[in-house]
């Protein structure tokens, strides 16, 4: 039935480009990629999430090195629990041997690949810089996630309080406020 | 005299694409799905309250479609299910399916059939407020965005129904 | 952005309009696919017609696709939708339950609606037994409190569930739907064969 063949087709080519395609990962807020590697100018280059750093931090999960490449007024106002300002003389010539690294700075900038490329060991630039920190950590919204799992958000709403920031429309964790825009059952 | 012969179905699939196509607008334009039983659970709770206000308040079943409404029946299910009747009723008169017959197996009496039918919706409705949706609201709705409930269910509908269809098997057949 | 609900002031009435037409689209295409005859769709579990199978599953395909593709471009935002519920043991019984009705009266609710307003006098049982059980359930409502509430994880959703990709899932789910509608027509085939052979 030629019909039926088509309509197959279709389904497959829909499905086979949704499976190459980054549909979470597009929208950067999708809270579960903690590493990947990008070709950026020319280098491949690794990331880390805010997510997953500050899930490192507050799980006291692994050996982490954090270097801030801001200003030192920058710093100085806030900056990641047990960042360094960088300088060129703390990176030693022979790499850090154990535990991961993390470069950050207000954004991505040249500078902060380069510097990346130039430190050895396992080093990661944390993805979207400082503002992905303040959006995704400090003060997450809500509104914005769409992890739906409440457990979750709770866990979201504790780690952003660990940090001091502030997490933003709060009441999609009640239960209620949920409900109130959509009756339960159909 | 001359009886017209009823039209042929149309391919399952094309209805199934139609019917996903439908879901996706009604997704776009009030962010849910389609639904069935929440529509019976609306009148049943409008027409309580006309009977019996502090009752129907009572209970959780029919409070939830009473409160915070202007009217229950208001409501995009209940409306949508007038439509699903509305547009049965003109797709059957003109697929000349119309017919005033209860439908059932050759091997017993109509009586049986419309107890079984009743007693069949009965379980229905009351497995539906467990499951919080019946296969269009669950099943349709909740499987297009992949749900775990809704996969879940339509599982066990499948499981439920292919058990229970061998013993109903002089029913049908 | 979609939904429109949400995010542009639509009045209420017009939202009521598009739910009739999309209720009347709806009862259009059940019709057309038979299931306001109660004993078309129950042949769907002796295996000779497969036709509830067919329908639900490219429906939940092509919504699935839909959904997908519209909030990968952004034109639906998935945050805002209604994502139902899972309360794992309640929906597998209650499921199971609900295959058991679906055999004995050959229709499920909506779809009884469609036969009723086809003449199909079934349909009008179906109907009363329906509201004679959420009756029932309002009555029994207090002594299920436990049952109803276990087990809930909340609106999460499958991919999110098996840790995987959205967009691969939304492919395997295609991948096993073509499978299984190749599979549901062999064994159509091969249950009509018998049925017509031996009589």
């Amino acid at each position: 039935m030629k019909t039926n063949h088509i309509l197959a087709i279709l389904a497959i080519v829909g499905g086979i480009s949704a499976a190459f395609t980054n549909h979470s990962k597009k929208n950067g807020l999708y809270p579960d990629w903690k590493f990947q590697k990008e070709q950026v100018e020319g280098k491949r280059l690794a990331f880390i999430s805010a997510h997953h750093l500050a899930d490192l931090i507050y799980n006291r999960e692994e050996k982490l090195i954090l270097f801030d490449t801001r200003t030192w007024k920058a710093h100085e106002a806030y900056h990641i629990p047990n960042s360094l300002l960088y300088d060129p003389g703390i990176a030693p010539k022979a790499g850090i041997k154990s535990g991961i690294i993390v470069v950050y700075g207000e954004e991505e900038d040249a500078a902060l690949y380069m510097l990346a490329r130039e430190l050895r060991g396992r080093v990661y630039i944390l993805k979207g810089g400082m503002k992905a920190w303040y959006s995704l950590v400090l003060f997450p919204d809500f509104m914005k996630f769409h992890v739906r799992n409440s457990d979750r958000l709770e866990y979201i709403l504790r780690r952003s309080r660990f940090f001091g920031g502030q997490p933003q429309n709060t009441q999609l964790l009640n239960l209620e406020f949920r409900e109130s825009r959509f009756r339960e059952g159909c | 005299m001359n009886i017209k012969e009823p039209r042929p179905y149309w391919n399952p699939y094309i209805v199934g694409v139609g019917i996903g196509l439908l879901i996706i607008f009604s997704f776009l334009v009030t962010g849910r799905g389609l639904g069935a039983i929440g529509a019976f659970n609306g009148l049943m709770a409008s027409l309580v309250h006309v009977f019996a206000p502090d009752y129907a308040l009572s209970k959780t079943t029919y409070s939830t479609y009473l409160a915070g409404v202007d009217h229950p029946l208001k409501d995009w299910v209940v409306i949508e299910i007038a439509g699903v009747c509305i547009g049965g009723l003109f797709s059957g008169i003109a697929s000349r399916r119309f017919k005033f017959e209860v439908i059932k197996g050759p091997g017993i009496s109509r009586m049986t059939r419309l107890i079984f039918a009743f007693s069949g919706g009965l379980f229905m409705a009351y497995a539906a407020k467990f499951t919080r949706g019946c296969t269009s609201g669950l099943a349709l709705s909740g499987g297009s965005v992949l749900s775990p409930g809704a996969w879940l269910f339509m599982i066990s509908v499948f499981i439920g129904g292919y058990s229970i269809a061998w013993l109903m098997k002089k029913v049908w057949n | 952005m979609a939904p429109l609900q949400f995010n542009y002031p639509i009045p209420g009435g017009l939202l009521l309009l598009f739910a009739l037409l999309t209720g009347m689209a709806f009862g259009m295409f059940l019709e057309k696919a038979g299931f306001g005859n109660a004993r078309k769709l129950v042949q769907q579990f002796y295996f000779t017609d497969m036709a509830m199978f067919k329908v639900l599953f490219s429906a939940i395909v092509t919504a699935m696709l839909g959904i997908y593709w519209l909030s990968y471009f952004g034109v639906l935002d998935i945050t805002q939708i209604y994502i139902n519920s899972t309360y794992i043991w309640p929906q597998i019984l209650g499921g199971v339950i609900f295959g058991f009705g679906f055999v004995l009266a050959g229709l499920c609710p909506g779809t009884s609606c469609v036969a009723v307003f086809t003449g199909k006098l079934d349909g009008l049982a179906v109907f009363a037994g329906m509201f004679t059980g959420l009756v029932l359930f309002a009555e029994t409502e207090l002594l299920l409190q436990g049952v109803l509430n276990f087990s809930s994880i909340g609106d999460i959703s499958l991919y999110e569930l098996f840790h995987m990709e959205y967009g691969v899932l939304t492919f395997l789910i295609a991948c096993i739907a073509i499978v299984a509608f190749w599979f549901a027509g062999r064994v159509e085939d091969r249950f009509n064969k018998l049925s017509s052979g031996s009589s």
